[in-house]
């Protein structure tokens, strides 16, 4: 028989065999806990240095080039274009330049249209080489891991593993895990175009962007911000003139986020080929492990889309419309054998700074019918540009020919557009008329300036001032290039726009013997001219194009007089 | 045409022209003049036709017309104190464009004024050139200038001092955009 104490005895072994297994299964849930909670650190550190990678790729991988090269302009992060360079260009810029050889080639590409081409044809090609040679030197950079790896390990050993063990931290895995991928076809790219398709996008008169090559916001829901703006649509080959541009998506005002592996696995170059041979990725894979005492952990991998957020419009930011003013000149006009009309005497010069004046034409001997002599009488001149803007030079009377005048004004405000790289910034006919109408370019041609340059010194707003001005307003960059001429060649848009311009004035011509002057026919009268020349540039060297505008005045002077 | 070789030939043209018109004149090749060297009124009135037919000639290909009365239709009214001349001038084919001449022994300044209020009540927009633009141009109080517009026309006016008469010569040239 069992006592009572051999019972109670039972129970204490019992209990012994309890506890223990329940101190082993606390220790195994101890060991899942902490193999967990490791797990779930090294997790967290891979996609803390994932996401650095993504963030730091935008920035701290980069192609050189030179201060003086087509695309040093690009080399910013800033809209201003009188913000220093660093002669860097980063997957954040990059399609800036692809973007700025696009519109190169753009403008190459309307003016052969127009057959005014010139070397700019040759310029649109090197640009573009020039924008491929830079994409493939920093595509390479981006798909060499071992350049990522230090962003990786910036922030990834920041991050505790104190699971694993005191000391230890995770560090980049070399190997397979270092992948990119080529994520968001046909998404947007951070190049805002201007306007919308029904304007055109602002680009030049005849030239349409091929249909595909541009894109709304493709976020969804759409964020407030983006309106109906318009964008470049990346990874999408845009065909301009026989030559390929390419931009990487970048969804607007996305930050760098991480994405599921199959995503980015379904996209990859080697999943899903793109025409583009050698492209730029957006995205990237990062596997790190967590060491201890040298002893390998846990491992991790993260899969991160980049976005530098930071948007730019379709520009070529340090560029300039040149505008030139030929000197004025009044020309005299005879009809010494009706109605042919002949041009006597040396043509005067009339200015700016001393419109309207008294002027007197050459006598021409037999410069009328039956006539001796005809004199013409004393015209005003110059009050066609007498206190004058440069808007009114070009713009104002005589404009008859008005659809002239519109080509005119669509070539400058399609170049001012070019000019801008602050997104959302529209430069309208109405800016530019603004600008060109500005006190201060009435007072530079009373003071004798013929030589203006349209420019943005700050990618926003647009002014145009006399070169030296222009040099000085806009000192980092326009001194290099302001002397260039543009590449393509002048053609004459407006094509002696006239109208009658002053008082008709009755003359008394001199008679030849036994002929007096013919009442009420002997008369002079003035004629205001103007003429517009367009030579576009394509931008490849800075100018996107030269305005001339030629003014002068014609005097006619009748002389007719009959035998007695 | 080279000028020279041009003058050469505008002048040979010119006498010959006016030899032929001599030789064409029957009064004074076959009858006596009734005046010394004068014609008879006929033949006088053929040869005033004749050149007024070259002084047409010209008008046409030129595409302009003058005369010395401003249409009543012309846009803007026409100052009518102490008027000593007016003229005008308009374009025959194209946009509508003309060009009417006043002188007046008014003094600019009152002249530009009138206009300026004529103008505003007819609904034109208007900008007149400052006097420190004019002080610029070392023209003030000596020219009056300023652009105006309404719907697609244009005008340019200037009141121009006249330094011997201290009149005005105001020049309005207007235009209209189709």
């Amino acid at each position: 028989m069992k006592t009572k104490r051999d019972k109670r005895g039972s129970v204490t072994a019992f209990s012994a065999v309890l506890a223990l297994a329940l101190l082993v299964l606390g220790i195994g849930f101890l060991f899942i806990v902490l193999y967990m909670g490791a797990q779930r650190e090294t997790k967290n550190a891979t996609d803390a240095g994932a996401l650095n990678v993504g963030k730091k790729a935008l920035t701290d991988i980069s192609v050189p080039v030179m201060p003086t090269d087509v695309f040093a302009d690009c080399a910013s992060d800033s809209i201003d274009n009188n913000a220093l360079r660093d002669n860097k260009i980063t997957l954040g810029r990059i399609n800036r330049v692809w973007s700025k050889a696009m519109l190169i080639a753009i403008n190459a590409e309307a003016a052969g249209a127009d057959g005014q081409a010139g070397s700019g044809s040759g310029n649109a090609s090197q640009a573009v080489s020039g924008a491929e040679e830079i994409s493939n030197s920093l595509a390479a950079k981006l798909k060499t891991p071992s350049n990522l790896h230090g962003f990786f390990n910036e922030l990834s050993q920041q991050n505790s593993v104190r699971m694993i063990g005191v000391g230890s931290s995770t560090q980049v895995l070399p190997g397979a895990g270092w992948q990119t991928s080529l994520m968001d076809r046909e998404a947007e790219s951070n190049i805002e175009l201007t306007g919308s398709p029904s304007d055109n996008f602002y680009l030049p008169p005849g030239y349409s962007l091929p249909a595909g090559a541009s894109t709304q916001c493709t976020r969804s829901p759409k964020p407030d911000g983006v309106g109906n703006k318009y964008f470049l649509k990346g990874y999408v080959p845009i065909q301009i003139g026989g030559k390929t541009i390419w931009q990487v998506p970048f969804k607007w005002d996305n930050k760098p986020i991480l994405v599921a592996s199959s995503k980015f696995d379904a996209e990859k170059a080697t999943t899903k080929a793109l025409e583009w041979s050698n492209p730029v990725p957006n995205a990237f894979s990062a596997e790190g492990q967590a060491l201890k005492a040298g002893a390998p952990g846990e491992k991790a991998t993260s899969w991160v889309l980049s976005n530098p957020r930071k948007p730019f419009k379709l520009s070529a930011p340090h560029s300039f419309l040149k505008i030139k003013v030929d000197q004025p000149k009044c020309h005299w006009y005879f009809y010494p054998i009706p109605p042919i009309k002949v041009e006597f005497g040396a043509a005067q010069n009339y200015d700016f700074n001393s419109s309207p004046t008294g002027m007197t034409g050459t006598t021409m001997p037999g410069g009328g019918v039956l006539c001796s002599s005809v004199t013409p009488p004393s015209q005003m001149i110059g009050l066609d540009i007498a206190g004058r803007s440069l808007d009114e030079v070009i713009f104002s009377l005589p404009n008859l020919h008005t659809s002239e005048t519109k080509k005119v004004e669509d070539q400058m405000v399609s170049r001012a557009n070019q000019m801008i790289s602050k997104p959302g910034v529209v430069i309208t006919p109405a800016k530019l008329h603004s600008c060109l109408g500005s006190a201060v370019t009435r007072l530079a041609l009373i003071a004798g300036e013929k030589n203006f340059y349209l420019f943005s010194k700050d990618g926003e707003t647009l002014e145009c001032l006399p070169k030296i001005a222009a040099d000085a307003l806009a000192f980092t960059w326009m001194p290099l290039i302001s002397g260039k001429d543009a590449d393509g060649t002048e053609k004459k848009i407006i094509d002696d726009d006239y109208m009658p311009g002053g008082f008709p004035l009755p003359h008394a011509p001199v008679p030849l013997p036994f002929c007096s002057p013919t009442p009420l026919v002997n008369v002079s009268w003035v004629l205001w001219d103007k003429d517009v020349y367009w030579k576009p540039g394509t931008g490849y060297n800075g100018s996107l194009g030269e305005i001339r505008v030629k003014r002068w005045s014609e005097v006619h002077t009748v002389g007719v007089c009959n035998p007695l | 045409m080279n000028f020279r070789a041009f003058l050469v030939l505008s002048a040979a043209a010119s006498v010959s022209l006016g030899l032929a018109g001599l030789a064409s004149n029957a009064a004074f090749a076959q009858n006596p003049p009734t005046q010394p060297g004068q014609s008879d009124p006929a033949t006088r009135e053929r040869n005033l036709q004749a050149a007024k037919s070259k002084y047409l000639s010209i008008m046409s290909t030129e595409r302009v017309n003058i005369t010395e009365r401003i249409p009543i239709n012309f846009p803007l009214p026409a100052y009518n104190s102490n008027v000593t001349r007016t003229s005008f001038i308009n374009t025959t084919k194209g946009s509508p464009t003309a060009t009417a001449g006043i002188i007046t022994k008014d003094a600019p300044e009152a002249v530009f004024k009138w206009y300026q209020e004529k103008l505003r009540n007819a609904g034109w927009s208007s900008m007149a050139a400052s006097p420190k633009l004019m002080e610029k141009l070392g023209k003030l109080g000596k020219v009056y200038m300023l652009d105006a517009t309404k719907d697609t026309q244009a005008v340019k006016l200037s009141c121009t001092l006249d330094p011997a008469t201290q009149g005005t010569t105001v020049s309005i040239t207007w235009v209209k955009n189709r």
